[in-house]
């Protein structure tokens, strides 16, 4: 009986390191990990459009319990804050437009087509720093595009394509290595990412750079974040730069792809 | 006891798509101690590899696979230890 218990346990064991070497395999070949993905993605999609709205509900049914007061309160807030935004976007308006005429009259119109995407999956749910949209080869994406949100953040770049959706690969995920010009004096600096749209860059002591300026990731001139802290040691010849993206990469729900024309 | 792990393991599969990735592992801690040689818990490190990695990300994208793997490991020890 016992003998028996053994080779079934070494049965099972060899049963595992199969299954392992063959998942290995198959996350490592990209051609095999992609078909595989590609039929995952047959049904993820949809399970995760029931997710957000189950979420919604969930939100909507929790709202009811709130006190009035606050909820009074924050109206009122939000409020002031759309009316700020709007001032803000009249402003924006009129900049694009000088921009616009500007390039044009330079002769490097710059319009670029987009396509719009929800967010199904944030990197809330993954161990990953990646964004899953739904929008794919049917809509014209293909890899390497790049993502922006709200019209002008870079966030990353397409990293697998199927036909109705995509995965984006954030220039936040730690590893990645993007070239960016950082302050008003465009300091050219190599950013790492530090996960959830954070990043770091080392620059030259006395570098111009303030907490506040914006870093310019050059493909496109899009922004890619906001400096939030300098770090200077005083036995280093380089000042640490930590940056993040403008808005919480993990509450983003639509994002665009710039295709190529 | 089948119809429990085969449920759990339907379980599992919700977490996969509905729930942060950090539930998947604690359940699957929880199946590895359940259950006798929960091997499901690979087959669905694998799955969170699939959905939300890709091979060009750190950790060459296998992070699923080894983190399930290891938490498989130091369960069945743990166990084995309780149980002693």
């Amino acid at each position: 009986m016992r003998l028996r218990d053994n080779s079934l346990l070494r049965g099972k064991n060899l049963a595992l390191i199969i299954f392992l070497a063959i998942s290995i395999f198959a996350l490592s070949y990209n051609p095999v990990r992609t078909a595989l993905s590609q039929v995952l993605y047959i049904v993820a999609p949809s399970i995760w459009k029931t997710r957000a709205v189950a979420l919604e509900s969930r939100d909507t049914f929790l709202t009811n319990f709130k006190i009035k007061r606050s909820l009074v309160y924050e109206n009122t807030i939000l409020r002031e804050e759309v009316a700020r935004m709007q001032v803000q976007v009249l402003d924006r308006n009129l900049l694009s437009e000088k921009v616009l005429k500007l390039e044009d009259a330079l002769g490097r119109a710059g319009s670029d087509n987009r396509v719009s995407a929800e967010v199904l999956s944030s990197p809330r749910w993954s161990p990953y720093d990646i964004l899953e949209i739904d929008a794919g080869t049917d809509h014209g994406i293909a890899l390497g595009d790049l993502v922006v949100y709200a019209n002008a953040g870079v966030i990353g770049a397409i990293a697998e394509v199927y036909p109705s959706s995509a995965k984006v690969k954030l220039y936040s995920s730690p590893g990645e290595e993007s070239i960016v010009f950082i302050g008003t004096k465009s300091i050219p600096a190599s950013a790492h990412g530090r996960g959830m749209g954070n990043f770091e860059a080392k620059l030259p002591k006395g570098s111009p750079v303030e907490k506040g300026d914006t870093v310019i990731f050059p493909k496109g001139n899009l922004i890619l974040g906001v400096v939030g802290l300098i770090e200077e040691e005083p036995a280093l010849p380089f000042v640490n730069v930590f940056f993040r993206t403008p808005f919480n990469i993990a509450d983003i729900h639509e994002v665009e792809v710039i295709i190529k024309k | 006891m089948i119809m429990k792990r085969v449920l759990f393991d339907l379980v599992l599969l919700a977490t996969l798509f509905y729930l942060p990735w950090w539930c998947l592992f604690t359940f699957v801690a929880i199946g590895v101690y359940l259950f006798p040689f929960y091997g499901e818990a690979i087959v669905f490190g694998f799955l969170l590899d699939l959905l939300y990695g890709t091979n060009i990300l750190y950790g060459f994208g296998i992070i699923g696979l080894v983190s399930s793997l290891g938490i498989f490991l130091i369960v069945l020890r743990i166990k084995k230890a309780i149980r002693n």
